[in-house]
Protein backbone atom coordinates (compact mmCIF):
# COMPACT_ATOMS: atom_id res chain seq x y z
CA UNK A 1 0.00 0.00 0.00
CA UNK A 2 1.68 3.61 -1.06
CA UNK A 3 2.17 5.83 1.92
CA UNK A 4 -0.84 8.09 2.81
CA UNK A 5 1.97 10.71 4.02
CA UNK A 6 4.25 11.19 0.99
CA UNK A 7 0.91 11.50 -1.08
CA UNK A 8 -0.17 14.04 1.05
CA UNK A 9 2.92 16.15 0.70
CA UNK A 10 2.81 15.50 -3.01
CA UNK A 11 -0.43 17.34 -3.12
CA UNK A 12 0.64 20.64 -1.31
CA UNK A 13 3.91 20.95 -3.74
CA UNK A 14 3.17 24.21 -5.57
CA UNK A 15 3.21 23.96 -9.46
CA UNK A 16 6.01 26.32 -9.58
CA UNK A 17 8.19 24.12 -7.60
CA UNK A 18 7.26 21.19 -9.53
CA UNK A 19 7.92 22.94 -12.72
CA UNK A 20 11.01 24.12 -11.48
CA UNK A 21 12.86 21.19 -10.31
CA UNK A 22 11.34 19.23 -13.84
CA UNK A 23 13.52 21.48 -15.61
CA UNK A 24 16.65 21.54 -13.16
CA UNK A 25 16.53 17.82 -13.72
CA UNK A 26 16.19 17.73 -17.31
CA UNK A 27 19.14 20.11 -17.90
CA UNK A 28 21.03 18.21 -15.25
CA UNK A 29 20.48 15.01 -17.07
CA UNK A 30 21.56 16.54 -20.02
CA UNK A 31 24.84 18.27 -18.86
CA UNK A 32 25.90 15.39 -17.80
CA UNK A 33 24.97 13.25 -20.88
CA UNK A 34 26.71 16.29 -22.91
CA UNK A 35 30.21 15.68 -20.87
CA UNK A 36 30.06 11.85 -20.86
CA UNK A 37 29.64 11.85 -24.97
CA UNK A 38 32.32 14.56 -25.13
CA UNK A 39 34.69 12.60 -22.64
CA UNK A 40 35.21 15.63 -20.54
CA UNK A 41 35.74 17.11 -16.82
CA UNK A 42 33.50 19.99 -15.85
CA UNK A 43 36.82 21.90 -16.23
CA UNK A 44 37.24 21.55 -19.24
CA UNK A 45 33.43 22.25 -19.49
CA UNK A 46 34.27 25.03 -17.91
CA UNK A 47 36.82 26.38 -20.40
CA UNK A 48 34.02 25.35 -23.22
CA UNK A 49 32.03 27.56 -21.66
CA UNK A 50 34.15 30.49 -21.52
CA UNK A 51 34.12 31.33 -17.74
CA UNK A 52 37.34 31.35 -15.42
CA UNK A 53 37.90 28.22 -13.20
CA UNK A 54 37.52 31.09 -10.07
CA UNK A 55 34.22 31.94 -11.08
CA UNK A 56 33.40 28.53 -11.54
CA UNK A 57 34.41 27.10 -8.80
CA UNK A 58 32.54 29.70 -6.75
CA UNK A 59 29.26 28.33 -8.84
CA UNK A 60 30.36 24.90 -7.89
CA UNK A 61 30.44 26.01 -4.00
CA UNK A 62 26.81 25.72 -4.44
CA UNK A 63 26.71 28.53 -2.26
CA UNK A 64 27.31 31.54 -5.50
CA UNK A 65 24.31 34.18 -5.29
CA UNK A 66 23.40 33.56 -9.19
CA UNK A 67 22.97 37.42 -10.68
CA UNK A 68 19.90 37.95 -13.14
CA UNK A 69 22.25 38.09 -15.56
CA UNK A 70 24.01 34.95 -14.75
CA UNK A 71 20.96 33.43 -14.84
CA UNK A 72 19.95 34.50 -18.15
CA UNK A 73 23.67 33.64 -19.49
CA UNK A 74 23.27 30.17 -18.30
CA UNK A 75 19.63 29.72 -19.52
CA UNK A 76 20.58 30.99 -23.00
CA UNK A 77 23.70 28.48 -23.07
CA UNK A 78 21.31 25.91 -21.76
CA UNK A 79 18.90 25.83 -24.12
CA UNK A 80 22.10 25.41 -26.91
CA UNK A 81 22.96 22.75 -24.53
CA UNK A 82 19.67 20.78 -25.22
CA UNK A 83 20.89 20.40 -29.14
CA UNK A 84 19.57 16.62 -29.34
CA UNK A 85 22.56 14.08 -29.55
CA UNK A 86 21.94 11.62 -32.09
CA UNK A 87 23.32 8.49 -31.12
CA UNK A 88 24.47 7.44 -34.81
CA UNK A 89 25.86 10.66 -35.48
CA UNK A 90 30.16 11.43 -34.77
CA UNK A 91 29.66 15.05 -34.87
CA UNK A 92 28.46 16.73 -31.81
CA UNK A 93 27.74 20.81 -32.12
CA UNK A 94 26.56 23.39 -29.66
CA UNK A 95 25.74 27.07 -30.66
CA UNK A 96 25.90 29.65 -28.16
CA UNK A 97 24.52 32.54 -31.08
CA UNK A 98 21.82 30.70 -32.36
CA UNK A 99 23.24 29.78 -35.72
CA UNK A 100 22.59 26.17 -37.33
CA UNK A 101 26.36 24.72 -38.05
CA UNK A 102 26.61 22.44 -40.97
CA UNK A 103 27.00 18.83 -39.98
CA UNK A 104 30.49 19.14 -41.41
CA UNK A 105 33.11 22.04 -40.89
CA UNK A 106 36.01 20.88 -39.79
CA UNK A 107 37.60 23.96 -42.42
CA UNK A 108 35.87 26.59 -40.51
CA UNK A 109 37.80 26.12 -36.98
CA UNK A 110 40.88 28.63 -36.33
CA UNK A 111 43.45 26.59 -34.82
CA UNK A 112 44.49 29.20 -32.56
CA UNK A 113 41.49 29.03 -30.74
CA UNK A 114 41.48 24.95 -30.19
CA UNK A 115 41.51 23.37 -27.06
CA UNK A 116 42.34 19.78 -26.47
CA UNK A 117 41.06 17.76 -23.98
CA UNK A 118 44.10 17.00 -21.71
CA UNK A 119 42.52 13.78 -21.26
CA UNK A 120 41.71 12.66 -24.52
CA UNK A 121 45.58 13.29 -25.24
CA UNK A 122 46.80 11.63 -22.20
CA UNK A 123 44.45 8.54 -23.00
CA UNK A 124 45.57 8.15 -26.16
CA UNK A 125 42.14 7.24 -26.92
CA UNK A 126 42.03 9.56 -30.11
CA UNK A 127 37.72 9.39 -30.28
CA UNK A 128 37.91 13.51 -30.56
CA UNK A 129 40.20 15.66 -32.56
CA UNK A 130 39.10 19.10 -30.99
CA UNK A 131 37.34 21.20 -28.78
CA UNK A 132 36.93 24.75 -31.12
CA UNK A 133 35.65 27.87 -29.89
CA UNK A 134 35.27 29.66 -33.80
CA UNK A 135 34.70 33.27 -33.51
CA UNK A 136 31.25 33.59 -33.86
CA UNK A 137 31.25 32.42 -30.35
CA UNK A 138 30.12 29.18 -31.50
CA UNK A 139 31.15 25.90 -29.52
CA UNK A 140 31.86 22.82 -31.34
CA UNK A 141 33.00 19.23 -30.12
CA UNK A 142 34.09 17.59 -32.90
CA UNK A 143 33.87 13.72 -33.21
CA UNK A 144 35.36 11.14 -34.96
CA UNK A 145 34.42 7.59 -35.02
CA UNK B 1 16.04 -8.42 20.67
CA UNK B 2 15.82 -9.55 17.35
CA UNK B 3 15.42 -7.32 14.25
CA UNK B 4 14.25 -7.68 10.92
CA UNK B 5 13.17 -5.53 7.64
CA UNK B 6 10.07 -5.73 5.63
CA UNK B 7 9.97 -4.60 2.32
CA UNK B 8 6.76 -2.55 1.43
CA UNK B 9 6.08 -0.50 -1.35
CA UNK B 10 6.16 3.16 -0.78
CA UNK B 11 5.17 4.71 -4.11
CA UNK B 12 4.38 3.35 -7.61
CA UNK B 13 4.67 5.38 -10.37
CA UNK B 14 5.01 4.60 -14.21
CA UNK B 15 8.75 4.14 -14.65
CA UNK B 16 10.13 3.26 -11.05
CA UNK B 17 8.82 1.45 -8.09
CA UNK B 18 9.59 2.71 -4.81
CA UNK B 19 9.57 0.62 -1.87
CA UNK B 20 10.69 1.17 1.68
CA UNK B 21 11.83 -1.03 4.59
CA UNK B 22 10.08 -1.30 8.31
CA UNK B 23 11.30 -2.60 11.08
CA UNK B 24 10.24 -5.53 12.72
CA UNK B 25 10.86 -5.72 16.53
CA UNK B 26 10.17 -8.66 18.34
CA UNK B 27 7.20 -9.40 16.69
CA UNK B 28 6.10 -6.13 17.02
CA UNK B 29 6.30 -3.69 13.63
CA UNK B 30 7.08 -0.21 13.90
CA UNK B 31 4.21 1.83 12.89
CA UNK B 32 5.78 3.98 10.60
CA UNK B 33 8.35 2.62 7.40
CA UNK B 34 11.47 4.03 7.50
CA UNK B 35 10.92 6.34 4.65
CA UNK B 36 7.60 7.86 6.21
CA UNK B 37 9.71 8.21 9.45
CA UNK B 38 12.10 10.43 7.20
CA UNK B 39 9.40 12.74 5.98
CA UNK B 40 7.41 12.61 9.16
CA UNK B 41 10.71 14.27 10.97
CA UNK B 42 10.37 17.29 8.64
CA UNK B 43 6.82 17.21 8.01
CA UNK B 44 6.03 20.38 9.79
CA UNK B 45 9.17 22.48 9.67
CA UNK B 46 8.18 25.31 7.94
CA UNK B 47 11.95 26.85 7.54
CA UNK B 48 12.89 24.00 5.33
CA UNK B 49 9.64 23.21 3.56
CA UNK B 50 10.97 24.34 0.26
CA UNK B 51 13.22 21.93 0.62
CA UNK B 52 11.18 18.77 1.20
CA UNK B 53 8.95 20.15 -1.60
CA UNK B 54 11.39 19.47 -4.01
CA UNK B 55 12.83 15.96 -2.43
CA UNK B 56 8.98 14.62 -3.00
CA UNK B 57 9.05 16.09 -6.08
CA UNK B 58 12.29 14.74 -7.03
CA UNK B 59 10.86 11.65 -6.47
CA UNK B 60 7.84 11.86 -8.68
CA UNK B 61 10.17 13.52 -11.44
CA UNK B 62 12.04 9.82 -10.85
CA UNK B 63 9.06 7.85 -11.40
CA UNK B 64 6.86 9.74 -13.75
CA UNK B 65 9.41 11.18 -16.59
CA UNK B 66 13.06 10.23 -15.93
CA UNK B 67 13.18 6.79 -14.65
CA UNK B 68 15.95 6.01 -11.89
CA UNK B 69 18.72 7.10 -13.76
CA UNK B 70 21.94 6.38 -12.13
CA UNK B 71 23.26 10.24 -12.77
CA UNK B 72 20.35 11.33 -10.68
CA UNK B 73 21.80 9.56 -7.22
CA UNK B 74 24.45 10.18 -4.70
CA UNK B 75 27.03 7.37 -4.15
CA UNK B 76 27.14 6.55 -0.70
CA UNK B 77 29.40 3.95 -0.29
CA UNK B 78 27.24 0.66 -0.57
CA UNK B 79 24.16 2.30 -1.43
CA UNK B 80 23.11 5.83 -2.78
CA UNK B 81 21.24 8.84 -1.45
CA UNK B 82 18.68 11.44 -3.11
CA UNK B 83 18.42 14.20 -3.84
CA UNK B 84 20.71 14.75 -7.37
CA UNK B 85 23.81 16.46 -6.75
CA UNK B 86 22.42 19.97 -6.87
CA UNK B 87 25.68 21.29 -7.23
CA UNK B 88 25.53 20.34 -10.90
CA UNK B 89 22.09 22.43 -11.00
CA UNK B 90 22.98 25.31 -8.50
CA UNK B 91 26.36 25.55 -11.10
CA UNK B 92 23.83 26.25 -13.84
CA UNK B 93 21.30 27.96 -11.90
CA UNK B 94 18.54 26.32 -12.64
CA UNK B 95 17.14 25.21 -9.42
CA UNK B 96 18.69 27.89 -7.20
CA UNK B 97 19.36 27.09 -3.44
CA UNK B 98 21.43 30.01 -3.02
CA UNK B 99 19.08 30.71 0.02
CA UNK B 100 19.25 27.86 2.01
CA UNK B 101 22.96 27.37 -0.08
CA UNK B 102 22.40 23.66 -0.94
CA UNK B 103 19.88 20.83 -0.29
CA UNK B 104 21.39 18.76 3.21
CA UNK B 105 18.46 16.56 3.54
CA UNK B 106 19.53 13.20 2.46
CA UNK B 107 17.31 10.19 1.67
CA UNK B 108 19.25 6.80 1.49
CA UNK B 109 18.39 4.58 -0.09
CA UNK B 110 19.44 1.72 -2.61
CA UNK B 111 19.05 1.86 -6.50
CA UNK B 112 18.31 -1.60 -8.20
CA UNK B 113 17.69 -0.85 -11.34
CA UNK B 114 16.29 2.05 -13.48
CA UNK B 115 12.76 1.00 -12.39
CA UNK B 116 13.43 -0.01 -8.91
CA UNK B 117 14.68 1.83 -5.81
CA UNK B 118 14.07 1.13 -2.27
CA UNK B 119 13.89 4.01 0.04
CA UNK B 120 15.61 4.27 4.02
CA UNK B 121 15.66 6.80 6.48
CA UNK B 122 17.61 10.62 6.69
CA UNK B 123 18.22 13.64 7.68
CA UNK B 124 19.75 16.54 8.37
CA UNK B 125 23.41 16.58 7.21
CA UNK B 126 25.49 19.06 9.36
CA UNK B 127 29.03 17.99 8.30
CA UNK B 128 30.29 16.35 4.52
CA UNK B 129 31.07 13.17 6.30
CA UNK B 130 28.03 11.50 7.31
CA UNK B 131 30.04 10.02 9.98
CA UNK B 132 30.92 12.84 11.28
CA UNK B 133 27.30 14.19 11.22
CA UNK B 134 25.10 12.97 14.14
CA UNK B 135 21.91 13.25 12.50
CA UNK B 136 22.54 11.05 9.10
CA UNK B 137 25.38 8.87 10.63
CA UNK B 138 22.98 6.13 12.32
CA UNK B 139 20.65 6.32 8.82
CA UNK B 140 24.28 6.07 6.60
CA UNK B 141 25.13 3.33 8.53
CA UNK B 142 21.97 1.80 8.65
CA UNK B 143 21.60 1.97 4.58
CA UNK B 144 24.83 0.44 4.65
CA UNK B 145 23.49 -2.73 6.29
CA UNK B 146 20.41 -2.70 4.52
CA UNK B 147 22.06 -2.86 0.90
CA UNK B 148 24.48 -5.33 1.79
CA UNK B 149 21.82 -7.47 3.46
CA UNK B 150 19.50 -6.81 0.07
CA UNK B 151 22.18 -7.27 -2.65
CA UNK B 152 22.60 -10.46 -0.52
CA UNK B 153 19.61 -11.49 -1.15
CA UNK B 154 19.32 -10.99 -5.10
CA UNK B 155 23.12 -12.66 -5.35
CA UNK B 156 21.48 -15.62 -3.31
CA UNK B 157 18.02 -15.63 -5.85
CA UNK B 158 16.11 -14.92 -2.71
CA UNK B 159 14.96 -12.14 -4.04
CA UNK B 160 14.07 -11.26 -8.37
CA UNK B 161 14.14 -8.21 -10.01
CA UNK B 162 11.52 -8.96 -12.72
CA UNK B 163 9.34 -6.48 -14.82
CA UNK B 164 9.92 -3.32 -12.62
CA UNK B 165 9.52 -5.22 -9.52
CA UNK B 166 11.08 -6.93 -6.58
CA UNK B 167 10.07 -10.19 -5.38
CA UNK B 168 10.15 -13.24 -3.78
CA UNK B 169 9.02 -17.13 -3.52
CA UNK B 170 9.31 -16.51 0.51
CA UNK B 171 8.35 -12.75 2.34
CA UNK B 172 10.42 -9.17 1.04
CA UNK B 173 12.16 -9.69 4.32
CA UNK B 174 15.63 -9.68 5.82
CA UNK B 175 17.51 -9.85 8.81
CA UNK B 176 18.69 -6.68 10.59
Amino acid sequence: MASALFKKLLERVPKETEEEVERSMTHALRIHKLMRKAGISEVEFAQLMNESEDRISRWLSGMYNFTTQDLIKVETLSDKFSTPISKNKSTLKITRNGNKLASKQPKSLQKSNIIESDNQKKNGRGKFASFSVNTQASIVVEKYE
Amino acid sequence: MEKWLHIEEFITFPKVTFYTVRFERDSEMDDMSETDKFFHKFENNLEHTRELDAMSIFLKKIGERFGAHRDLFRHERSAEALPPKIKMMARFGFFDFSETDDIKRRLYCLRLSDSVVILFNGGFKTNDDPEKCDNVRPHFRDAQIFAKRINGKLNNKDFLLSKGRLTSDDELAFRY
